[in-house]
């Protein structure tokens, strides 16, 4: 062996492994080059995102049951945003913040709704985009994933089992609680139970130095009202109608809350295919109500904020 | 006789929810292990292959002590009428004791469940399932799917599936020989006691959210890309030769690779059987070189002829050392494979395909032919040349107690002291000076392989290691090295 041997030293690459980048759902610290933070599962790059901008991201979240049709409803409101730039200008941040537009859209293009979202944290899709509308000058950033039902429910049943979900909605501004209106009209009392314990377990929520959830807006949002016309012609009426429980709890524990009514098909039917059995699909695209909940919301945020500063 | 706890875990509309979900379980099964089952349980599109003939199979423990075997497939459409396949997983809770009559072979354990009869894919599932008993064993090795994977990917390949699923928090394979195979052969190649440290999936989608320790990759070439980007995930893709950095260093997988090589499958069976369940993850390092030395011992008794055979080689390699041959790919197992060395005296049965035959076993070949084996007196198998202590002069009392004190210094530094280092950074340079050059590589090497050791175990569980012990470990090499 020759006493002569160089060995590149090599070890500040250590270094960068020294400095942690804390998620920023969780707040847990993860290594620079993750792409997923190993506490919650939730995207590094929004971390990276928001490190590099002054006003920091404010988070909004959609959730409700399976099949409900949420991603349905956030792909469509994210097309209808960005499409609409005389209302609220919306820009994605991140090529990964797209790709829930893009697969709902692509999915309405071809008569499908799109596959149903995978349990798996590290299988969602988030947006992460920038708000702005025409008379503010102040851009709005807001951050919101396409959760699973299945993964919602299993965390109001059982709180922490999904970290990422404690997390993110205990950071949360405002949220939007998505029912099936045709479930209810249907007088199947699931949905209603379902956005009962989620209203509770929101409420139990409650991280130090933040107003709990009674001071947060929430919006209540009657899903696939396409096939309900009571339901799209006055949504309050519904649910104090179809859900009074429902109604009854959210005027109790939420001071700012408000209930509305959308859909995207226009009309559905079921198809039987060799490749995919059974298949609901949408004939045409008629949205309605998607960007008004979403408007309230904001406007509610940004309420919120303009007094607390 | 023990029970078997069963759930089926798949999407449905259900009196409690809707969608994936634990739709039906035997009353034995505990509650936090039912919720286990939920985090674990893999939902849509979570197959690699959604086809009809798809599968998985799937072991990982449980909070109760026991472990969850089971078996995913796709099974008729998603009942939302979203389109897919709806996954289907039929989970069995299988108690510790259960899992060792059948070598804690997950692999095994299901082969017999299902010739049993006791698992089905229900249309309709019922509200309520029954326990199922099972009786029966199963061989501590596999051997005859161990000679099949010697044939494919090779003796080299599984030593070094070994070896990463040993160092890595957690090991994706890609390509290669069906997946079920090459993870069931991997398990085959750990001792009994082992082998429950290491849960696997062999066709589901890899997710942090199941944190399998052994996974099989698809062929997406986007799926790998973000796989290959997570931290502590070690993707090894069977194809070419083995990568550098998982070569069989440690005792064990050197064992593996000795055994597969020289098709030693019943020495390796016979052994396993012997200390099932004895050894654990911690103890497995000793256990190796342990076995090792019997590897060698029983090939000694076997075949003196066949050490000449090893020797001759080695002398064609000159200053060769055979330990080294194992870390830089067993060259001279290849040799003695090639000539019948310590393989022809295995009581194990022929492997499907032998091993290829390496430059040195040709070069063994043609420069000295089988006639030297039997002229070659019979040597001791580990070195064919004067080993570097003969250079010292062992009457020189201080040289020793310079080495012990070389010994000390190294060894402290390595675990962190610094002061020890400071002192190794003063001696090293002296002992340069006096001691024979071989002496001096021996020890360097020596003192790499006690570094790479003591990294190997610095890990922390979550596969977390300190950068200040790199550091040091860096300085105190570099210091030897230079």
């Amino acid at each position: 062996m020759s006493r002569d041997m160089i060995v590149p030293l090599e070890s500040y690459r250590l270094a960068r492994y020294v400095v942690p980048i804390p998620c920023y759902v969780c707040g847990e610290d993860n290594i620079f080059d993750a792409e997923y933070c190993r506490h919650c599962l939730a995207p590094m790059a929004l971390a990276h995102q928001a490190a590099s901008q002054k006003v920091q991201p404010r988070m909004v979240a959609a959730v409700g049951a399976t099949a409900v049709g949420k991603t349905v409803f956030l792909g469509m409101l994210i097309d209808m945003l960005s499409r609409q730039p005389e209302r609220v200008q919306l820009m994605a941040r991140g090529a990964f913040s797209i790709t829930l537009q893009q697969s709902t859209m692509a999915a309405l293009a071809r008569c499908q709704f799109p596959q149903k979202t995978p349990n798996e944290p590290d299988r969602w899709n988030w947006v992460h985009c920038e708000l702005r509308r025409s008379r503010r000058e102040v851009p709005l950033d807001l951050i919101v994933p396409d959760m699973a039902g299945e993964a919602i429910f299993e965390e109001v049943e059982h709180p922490r089992s999904y970290r990422v979900i404690t997390a993110y909605l205990k950071k949360c501004a405002g949220a939007m609680i998505l029912v099936d209106a045709v479930g209810l009209q249907e007088a199947s009392s699931d949905h209603e139970y379902f956005a009962m314990k989620l209203i509770s377990y929101l409420v139990e929520l409650n991280e130090e130095g933040k107003p709990g959830w009674s001071r947060r807006p929430v919006a209540l949002i009657f899903t696939k009202a396409d096939q309900c016309e009571e339901c799209l012609a006055d949504p309050g009426a519904f649910a104090k109608s179809h859900a009074s429980r429902l109604w009854q709890l959210c005027q109790e524990r939420f001071a700012f809350h408000r209930f509305f009514a959308s859909g995207v098909a226009g009309a559905c039917a079921w198809r039987q295919t060799r490749r995919d059995g059974r298949v609901h699909m949408p004939l045409r695209v008629e949205p309605v109500g998607i960007v008004e909940p979403f408007l309230w919301l904001l406007e509610r945020i940004e309420t919120r904020r303009s007094r607390s500063k | 006789m023990d029970w078997i706890e069963q759930a089926i875990f798949t999407s449905a509309e259900t009196d409690r929810t809707s969608g994936y979900q634990v739709v039906a379980a035997s009353p034995g099964i505990r509650e936090d292990d039912v919720r286990e089952l939920a985090a674990w349980g893999p939902s849509h599109g979570a197959l690699l292959d959604s086809d009809a003939g798809g599968s998985s199979l799937n072991a990982h423990p449980l909070p109760s002590g026991g472990h969850c075997v089971s078996r995913t497939t796709p099974a008729g459409w998603e009942y939302s009428g979203r389109g897919g396949a709806r996954v289907y997983t039929h989970c069995l809770v299988v108690p510790p004791q259960i899992l060792a009559r059948f070598a804690n072979n997950p692999f095994a354990l299901w082969r017999a469940v299902v010739a049993n009869g006791s698992v089905h894919v229900y249309q309709e599932i019922p509200r309520r399932l029954e326990p199922v008993r099972l009786p029966g064993r199963a061989a501590a090795v596999d051997t005859a799917l161990l000679a099949q994977l010697c044939a494919n990917p090779g003796p080299q390949w599984m030593a070094t599936l070994v070896q990463a699923a040993l160092d890595s928090v957690t090991l994706a394979i890609i390509g290669g020989p069906p997946a079920e195979n090459v993870i069931a052969g991997l398990v085959n190649c750990l001792p009994p006691g082992c082998r429950t440290e290491f849960s696997f999936s062999t066709g589901l989608k890899f997710s942090s959210r199941r944190p399998f320790r052994v996974v099989a990759l698809s062929a997406d070439r986007n799926e790998q890309r973000r796989v290959e980007r997570l931290y502590n995930v070690a993707v090894l893709a069977l194809s070419g030769d083995p990568p550098v950095g998982f070569a069989p260093v440690e005792s064990w997988p050197r064992l593996i690779l000795r055994a597969l090589r020289s098709g030693r499958l019943s020495f390796l069976e016979s052994r396993m059987a012997i200390h099932s369940g004895e050894i654990s993850l911690h103890e497995l390092p000793a256990f190796g070189l342990q076995m090792l030395e019997e590897l060698d011992a029983s090939a000694l008794n076997d075949d003196p002829s066949d050490q000449i055979a090893v020797v001759a080689e080695e002398k064609t390699e000159g200053l060769r050392i055979v330990a080294e041959a194992d870390l830089q790919g067993d060259d001279a197992d290849d040799a003695a494979g090639a000539v019948g060395g310590d393989d022809a005296a295995d009581e194990g049965p022929p492997m499907i395909a032998p091993a290829p035959q390496t430059q040195a076993s040709r070069r063994w070949t043609v420069a000295h032919g089988p006639q030297r084996r039997k002229s070659a007196a019979p040597a001791t198998r580990r070195r064919c040349t004067p080993p570097p202590c003969e250079h010292l002069d062992l009457g020189d009392r201080a040289v020793l107690e310079k080495l012990e004190r070389l010994d000390d210094l190294v060894f402290d530094s390595i675990a962190g002291k610094a002061a020890a280092l400071e002192q190794l950074k003063e001696l090293w340079p002296q002992l340069c000076e006096e001691l024979e050059d071989p002496l001096l590589a021996e020890s360097r090497e020596h003192y790499l392989r006690h570094a790479l050791s003591a990294w190997g175990q610095h890990g922390k569980p979550d596969g977390v290691r300190d950068p200040n012990a790199a550091v040091q470990l860096l300085e105190v090499l570099c210091t030897l090295f230079q």
